[in-house]
């Protein structure tokens, strides 16, 4: 029997040894097995397509800030201090196209998901390797396209595309804009396909549904959406695009279409795209909080469920969007009720993570700064699409601040916080460099800080009925948007801070270990960074995926004779839920 | 720095349904605000209570409790529905528009919002509309208030009124109708609140809220705000066309050497007639003077306006002519004597013949 | 279920998988999520087709009686032949049957190919016939009550549709020709979202025909590929089977019109319609 560390905590499986320091600096991983430019361009290790997506998307993301600077700063003067008012109008699309198709939608799945997804189900590798690296590519080529058209003429529809602006009235390239996104959307249905196949056929012996961590849980229900939404924003850009290349009215009323149908059928994805964008973050936090109190998730059952409970009820409620379009009474009715039926799982999550705390062990580096950021800011956006999902206050609050302070409470102070978390924990995984405790910190509150300084006068200025997408407003607003400006700003700092210390951290940081955070997911079980294939021996799991709570288990497990970590296990019938190996919890 | 810094804080309560918003609104606020206020006292608490202190803290085991998952799963899932309940009855009280409203009706087309109002009279960007103030014994108000129907001419706008706390997408191809009930005079903005192109902000206009008495005059064109004309197609802005059509600034005119005498800021006053009696500038008075001019000259003046009989000017039109010289205040200008024939270019402006008779 | 027995050595497994029964149902498992996207991706025009035809049902009958429904038929059945010729091949490449495999992938490219001429076909005669949604206007000389022409300005589309439905015997009355326009643009859409899917599925095939030549499915094991690409082929057809109710059959047609249409499409018989 090989000897179990001394732990305080329960690791899912019997962690790999450590490497002496002389065999540890010789050591080969997925970082250093091979050099050049095609052994990342053309790799298919999930890891390797990670880090891809994670210089990518940061970019993009840099691109997105640059549009909304531009736009903030415009707003300074209620008649508009740098733009025109048609650049402000390609600005703020610009600033929504590439912040929610090219960053948030594919942020988590692609970089953590991609990294994660298989180490923590003790897998090798996803389950369709090359797939992964087509999904990238076709990502980057739309992404690029797409990027390219809004340099060359700009879009000035807003990302909502409505027509009959969008297909008889706007000037700018919409038939090819439209046509990046449609490229990006192949990107992730392919990665969609990939994780369910991976998570429903690759788990190692002994992972069992429910000892799942809840970031597969929640990547599961990220995909589910993705499958079933994606396809239709794409028969909807070909609609539009064939109205506009033939002239014919599909949505055009002046040819005996209808506009509205384009709202149904753009909002019947669009709603769970944002889905898509906060339960990769939600999966994130999880595992943030549970390490960071040293405790188990409160409810594990629960938060898993409410997972899928979102992702098939955010289907049902796209027409809380479509209020005041026109959409007909006893539809708004029952959109109205479906739409206060999905706030309810969000609502148990964000109870059951504060129950998480109760009686742990609270740490506050980077990841959890984050995390307690997201669990404010979260719940603030959350409660604030309240007024919005009821029929009656919608009729005020509709396309105006009120609406961009709520989703940019979930989507920024939700997501990107929760991005962030995960970013800064598993950055010593990826990298094995540890990055500044310091400065990381410092960057967390500066972000908070900022946002709230940005949003919260946005609530006032939508409750007094400031329209969106203005690029000039009634005086009396102004004092509110210079605050929002200033605090845009001090936000901007905050995520710029990580472009520094981060890539710092792999010069200059200290070497990070197997499990820097002391955590019990498998993907911690092994040294950082992670070997080529993952895991020398396909790792057996014996618990649940949170036994902060329960130290030294393995221990005991091993005293009843009853772990056998050296032998290569007997694996069980594949593609079928591996039988209980071990009695665990 | 400022000189003022303002601050809005809440829109002004210009309609019945922006109160009953304004309270639905108010108790969501403060169901959420205790909500959230537990979870970031339990964040605040418990942050401070179990901080790490050493390395290798115990924690208890706890895996859940299906009594509080119930619980605070029930308790949210109730206070959702009154929302809910409330909001729908909100929203259908002020879809219940009564039949016997009158109609208006309102265009959005890039980038400017077109009224009618049901008498004819149009605006661009200003919508006048008269206050509901009707009340029965019990406060409750039986003001009809209007109908509005909207439409788009292009694109897909929204007409938004804040003050009224209300808004509606208008859709090209359709035409939908929403009811308003204005309790409180003032003026207000109107936004377009759907991103509709470039001039998507500058779609943006006031709505005038005015006492019964002053809309009724403003509909008639007798009443406007300072230095407005008489709204299209009020009876006075065609008193003017007429005045115009009929060349009577070609001697009631701005100039000294007018042949007839001023009527701005007349209406109301006394003048004194050729016999020495005082006249009051009321309606009879001007009808009188424009069918059978020679029955009261005013003093100073010779006897030269012709007679406009109904043949010539038939009832309604006599009617658009009275209110036109109603509405001319003491700053209006008369029309000038060229309006509809301007000299040529670098021509001498010649007094007209006849006595230069001093203004009264 | 057990490969069959032969001699030669199992077929190598992918390096992430652990053996090839994983390997196999992963495959299978990915295929399958696949085709529920294209699911919602074809249901989303079906719904917005529905949609439209719910409110405009003397319209899209109409256009539905416009349409070249002999060709159709033809299509349905060598599309469903197709389909068997796929499963067809399937079973030999499980028994290993490396003749079989190829021949049956054969058929179904031909049967396929076949399928995409006579719709091509199809498509030019819709384009003489001026079936073209278009927002052309043309000015026709309206015989007036009295006797006088008056020149009114028409849809050139809502003029050719008139001039093919009289020419089918179809009574036009009650039909605001324009909006048959919206029922052609969702036939174009949907017809031609589903020859690209044919294209790439033919593609698809003639590829793993050329892996066979090439021995790849030397190893029974490796089946499952063809069994993944016949649920796509399958996919397509089901496709198809919703396609045809709903745009061919919203309208009346007859036996003898389908005959007629379908000889005039292969040119066996001239000039226009039965």
């Amino acid at each position: 029997m090989t000897k179990v560390p001394e732990l305080h905590y329960t690791p899912q499986m019997v962690p790999m040894p450590e490497l002496p320091p002389e065999q540890e600096a010789n050591r080969l991983h997925y970082l250093n097995h091979s050099y050049g430019i095609f052994s990342w361009l053309l790799t298919v290790d999930h890891k390797r397509i990670g880090l891809l997506y994670l210089v990518s998307a940061s970019v993009f993301f840099l691109f997105g800030g640059l549009a909304v600077a531009l736009v903030r700063l415009n707003l300074i003067t209620p008649t508009g201090a740098i733009l025109e008012l048609d650049q402000y109008n390609k600005a703020f699309t610009a600033h929504g196209t590439i912040m929610l198709f090219l960053f948030l939608i594919p942020v988590i799945p692609g970089v953590l998901g991609n990294f994660l997804v298989p180490m923590m189900i003790g897998a090798k590798d996803m389950a369709f390797p090359k797939l992964n690296l087509l999904s990238w590519y076709v990502w980057m080529a739309g992404a690029m396209f797409f990027v390219w058209q809004l340099t060359v003429g700009g879009l000035d529809t807003g990302w909502t595309l409505y027509p009959p602006y969008s297909s008889k009235y706007s000037h700018t390239n919409v038939l090819y804009a439209g046509l990046g996104i449609f490229i990006t959307g192949f990107s992730s249905i392919l990665t969609a396909v990939n994780i369910i196949a991976t998570i429903h056929k690759m788990r190692c012996p002994g992972m069992t549904w429910s000892r799942l961590p809840l970031f597969i849980w929640a990547m599961y229900a990220t995909s589910l959406i993705q499958l079933l939404g994606t396809p239709v924003i794409a028969v909807t850009i070909i609609l539009l695009a064939t109205e506009k290349i033939f002239g014919v009215g599909i949505f055009d009323p002046a040819l005996e279409g209808d506009p509205i149908l384009f709202q149904h059928m753009f909002w019947f994805y669009s709603h769970p795209a944002v889905y898509i964008m906060i339960l990769p973050g939600m999966g994130v936090i999880n595992e943030t909080i549970t390490c960071f109190s040293r405790k188990n998730i409160f409810g594990y059952k629960a938060v898993a469920w409410s997972s899928v409970g979102i992702a098939v009820v955010g289907f049902l409620v796209w027409g809380h969007h479509m209020f005041l379009a026109g959409q007909g009474y006893y539809l708004g009715l029952l959109f109205s009720i479906l739409t206060m039926l999905v706030a309810v799982p969000s609502a148990i999550k964000v109870f059951n993570w504060s129950a998480t705390l109760f009686k742990g062990s609270i740490s506050f580096e980077a990841p959890m700064m984050y995390t307690m950021g997201f669990l404010v800011l979260f719940t603030i956006g959350g409660v604030t699409g309240l007024y919005l999902g009821v029929l009656g206050s919608d009729i005020h609050l509709h396309d105006t601040y009120f609406v961009i302070a709520h989703f940019h409470f979930t989507m920024v102070g939700g997501m990107l916080m929760a991005w962030l978390a995960g970013l800064h924990f598993w950055w010593p995984k990826m990298t094995g460099k540890m990055y500044s405790d310091f400065w990381s910190r410092l960057a967390a509150v500066v972000a908070i800080v900022g946002f709230i300084m940005t949003f919260i006068p946005q609530f006032i200025l939508g409750y007094n009925g400031m329209p969106r997408r203005y690029p000039n407003y009634a005086p009396e607003f102004q004092f509110l948007n210079i605050l929002s400006t200033a605090g845009a700003s001090i936000q901007g700092i905050g995520y710029l801070m990580p472009l520094f210390y981060l890539p710092a951290s792999l010069f200059l940081g200290r070497k990070a270990g197997g499990n820097p955070w002391m955590a019990t997911g498998l993907e911690w079980q092994v040294p950082s960074p992670p070997p080529m294939h993952n895991f020398d021996t396909t790792p057996v799991v014996y618990y649940g995926p949170y036994e902060y709570s329960m130290p030294n288990g393995l221990e005991q497990l091993e005293k009843a004779g009853m772990i056998f970590s050296d032998e290569e296990p007997n694996i069980a019938h594949a593609g079928l839920s591996t039988p209980e190996v071990i009695r665990g919890s | 720095m400022f000189a003022a810094i303002e601050i809005p804080t809440v829109p002004p309560q210009a309609s019945e349904f922006a109160a009953t918003y304004d309270l639905f609104f108010w108790y969501i606020t403060a169901v959420i605000l205790a909500g959230a206020g537990v979870v970031f006292a339990m964040l605040i608490a418990f942050s401070y209570l179990y901080a790490r202190r050493t390395p290798t803290d115990r924690t208890p085991r706890i895996l859940g409790s299906t009594k509080l998952e119930m619980l605070w799963t029930g308790i949210p899932f109730v206070f959702f529905m009154s929302f809910f309940v409330f909001g729908f009855k909100i929203y259908n009280d002020q879809l219940d528009i009564p039949d016997d409203a009158p109609e208006y009706f309102v265009a959005g087309k890039q980038w400017m919002w077109k009224m009618q109002h049901p008498d004819g009279q149009r605006e661009i960007n200003e919508l006048h509309l008269p206050v509901c103030d009707q009340r029965d014994a019990s406060g409750k108000l039986t003001d009809p208030g209007i109908k509005m129907s909207g439409t788009s001419e292009d694109v897909i706008h929204d007409f938004g009124i804040p003050a009224f706390r209300h808004k509606f997408d208008v859709v090209p191809g359709r035409t939908i109708t929403v009811g308003y009930k204005p309790t409180l005079i003032g003026t207000y903005h109107i936004f377009c609140d759907q991103y509709c192109g470039q001039g998507h902000s500058q779609m943006v206009g006031k709505i005038h809220v005015l006492s019964k008495a002053d809309y009724a005059a403003w509909k008639e064109g007798t009443f406007r705000l300072p230095g407005k004309n008489p709204v299209d197609g009020s009876p006075a802005w065609e008193g003017r066309k007429l005045f115009l059509k009929l060349q009577c600034n070609s001697c009631h005119n701005n100039e000294a050497s007018a042949r007839a005498p001023q009527l701005s800021g007349m209406y109301g006053t006394n003048r004194p007639l050729e016999d020495g009696k005082l006249q009051k500038f009321d309606d009879e008075y001007i009808k009188r003077s424009i069918r059978n001019p020679i029955a009261q000259v005013a003093a100073g003046w010779k006897s030269i306006m012709p007679a406009y009989p109904v043949d010539k000017v038939d009832e309604i039109e006599l009617r658009n002519l009275t209110a036109y010289i109603k509405s001319l205040k003491n700053t209006d200008k008369l029309p000038d004597r060229t309006e509809l024939a301007p000299a040529p270019v670098g021509a001498p402006v010649q007094p007209s013949p006849g006595a230069a008779a001093p203004k009264p | 279920m057990a490969a069959s027995t032969m001699t030669q050595e199992a077929a190598p497994v992918a390096h992430h998988f652990n053996n090839m029964l994983q390997q196999q149902s992963t495959v299978r498992l990915g295929m399958w999520l696949f085709l529920v996207t294209e699911v919602l991706f074809f249901g989303g025009a079906f719904c917005a087709y529905t949609g439209y035809r719910i409110w405009f049902p003397k319209e899209f009958e109409a256009g539905s009686a416009a349409l070249n429904c002999g060709i159709a038929s033809v299509n349905t059945f060598l599309l469903l032949t197709s389909s068997l010729t796929c499963t067809l091949a399937i079973r030999a490449a499980y028994k290993n049957n490396q003749f079989g495999i190829k021949l049956w992938l054969l058929a179904t490219i031909v049967l396929g190919t076949v399928f995409l001429g006579l719709k091509g076909r199809e498509y030019h005669l819709d384009y003489e016939e001026g079936l073209i949604p278009t927002s052309r206007t043309i000015v026709v000389q309206e015989k007036q009550d009295d006797g006088t022409y008056l020149p009114k300005e028409r849809s050139q589309f809502a003029e050719n549709v008139t001039k093919v439905l009289k020419q089918e015997g179809y009574k036009t009355e009650g039909v605001y020709m324009p909006r048959v326009q919206l029922f052609f643009v969702f036939y174009y859409v949907m017809t031609g979202l589903h020859v690209i899917h044919m294209i790439i599925g033919i593609g698809l095939l003639s590829w793993q025909l050329t892996l066979a030549q090439m021995g790849f499915f030397k190893h029974p094991e490796r089946y499952v590929y063809i069994e993944v690409m016949s649920l796509y082929w399958h996919f397509v057809d089901m496709v198809w089977m919703f396609l045809l109710p709903l745009l061919y059959f919203a309208g009346p047609h007859t036996l003898e019109q389908a005959i007629g249409q379908f000889q005039m499409a292969i040119g066996l018989a001239s000039g226009h319609h039965e």
